[in-house]
């Protein structure tokens, strides 16, 4: 595992950590977001592995989506609950949708938790 | 009068797309862009463009450029009015084109007050199935077509005119037309969700700088749905991952969706919505 990569895998531990957190005390935009941030910070890792470095959310998706879901080197449903979080994420501003519920933003969460297990793993093997 | 007229043939030929486009362009001093004869006469921008193409190389239609955009008008010839008259019928050629019923998708008609744009009418009835699978034709080189939906699935009601007539829908005309590869990919993604939802789903609509007509070329496709309710998010979500992944990966975009319930769509005021409103466009 290359320093970045195990500081982006840190850095999204302490995201999905947070976002636990902020499901009890600060409401279920908040875990969305935060959920939704460490799902990029996760794919931002696996990317690392190939000497990627996007940054803007869409560059990060599309990326990801090119190199590991199209490929099969990860579970490719990872890479929809990718989107699914971009998604959440965004609704989570309730500027356009309605406020978001909490079963979503804790399925954002528990998704972001298994994310990191199966990057980690990845990382482990190929980084 | 016009027997073996090769011009009298081509318009009172079968196509019905044809005599649409010349009804649209029936005023002398209407002049559109492709997207927008597209949207009145109720046909994809492929079919549209094919038949623009004839109506131009018969002399029926002018076709002008300005900058990057391309204008359509009814010529000026003597045989194009006359033809464009008697497509259109008595006291057409004197009315107001954007006041009278204009074939959508829908089946709707275009406001009176937005000459360029027809407001976002979801093309979610029944009656409109055969007109979403052409609509659902690739608009671009290099698209794939749509998969329509499967016989005997089912599909959305209607939708209300209260969806349509959403406060401030379209009520400011956008200086661009949308984006081609946006409408499509929106259009791939319209007929890959409606059997899932039916009745439950009232209206689709793409918004943001593709709508706009602002798009760089790795902007996001933002599609918005208007549904009976919007109670759990994910669920919402789930129903369209797939194919918005599957989208998103075939086109190396991000296709990003956003549900609203009707209530919301018609009623809210605060936020990103009103804006939205105007710059949406119908799928």
């Amino acid at each position: 595992m290359t320093p970045r990569g195990a500081q982006l895998l840190e850095d999204a531990d302490r995201t999905i950590a947070s976002a636990r957190d902020e499901l009890e005390t600060q409401g279920a935009a908040v875990a969305a977001q935060s959920a939704s941030a460490a799902m990029l910070t996760l794919a931002q890792a696996c990317l690392e592995v190939d000497g990627l470095a996007p940054t803007s959310p869409p560059a990060i998706c599309v990326a990801y989506g090119e190199r590991f879901a199209r490929t099969r080197r990860l579970y490719s449903v990872y890479f929809r609950w990718l989107l699914d979080s971009a998604d959440l994420g965004r609704a989570s501003s309730g500027q356009i949708a309605s406020s978001i519920d909490s079963d979503s933003a804790a399925t954002a969460v528990e998704r972001a938790e298994i994310f990191r297990d199966a990057v980690e793993l990845f990382l482990e093997k190929n980084g | 009068m016009f027997e073996n007229n090769a011009t009298t043939d081509l318009v009172m030929g079968r196509s019905s797309v044809r005599r649409r486009i010349l009804t649209v362009l029936a005023q002398p001093e209407t002049r559109l862009h492709l997207r927008e004869i597209q949207r009145r006469a109720g046909t994809s921008p492929g079919t549209a463009s094919r038949e623009l193409g004839r109506l131009v190389a018969a002399g029926l239609i002018e076709r002008e450029a300005e900058g990057n955009q391309v204008y359509f008008r009814g010529a000026s010839t003597p045989l194009a009015t006359m033809l464009r008259s008697l497509l259109a019928g008595p006291g057409t050629l004197r009315s107001n084109p954007a006041a009278r019923p204009v074939p959508t998708a829908a089946g709707a008609s275009p406001r009176p007050s937005q000459p360029h744009r027809s407001p976002p009418i979801a093309s979610t009835s029944a009656s409109g199935a055969a007109q979403s699978d052409e609509r659902a034709k690739p608009a671009h080189p290099g698209a794939t077509s749509a998969t329509p939906p499967a016989a005997g699935t089912a599909r959305a009601e209607p939708p209300s005119q209260a969806i349509a007539e959403a406060p401030d829908v379209a009520a400011t005309v956008p200086t661009s037309p949308p984006d081609e590869l946006g409408l499509t990919i929106a259009a791939r993604l319209a007929a890959r969700i409606r059997p899932s939802y039916g009745s439950r789903l009232l209206g689709i609509f793409l918004y943001g700088a593709r709508a706009r007509g602002e798009a760089r070329p790795d902007s996001n496709v933002d599609v918005l749905l208007v549904l009976d309710h919007v109670d759990r998010y994910c669920d919402e979500l789930g129903l369209t991952s797939a194919a918005c992944a599957d989208l998103s990966q075939e086109e190396s975009l991000v296709v990003s969706r956003v549900f609203v319930s009707e209530t919301a769509w018609r009623n809210r005021a605060d936020g990103q919505l009103p804006a939205i409103r105007k710059e949406a466009v119908a799928i």
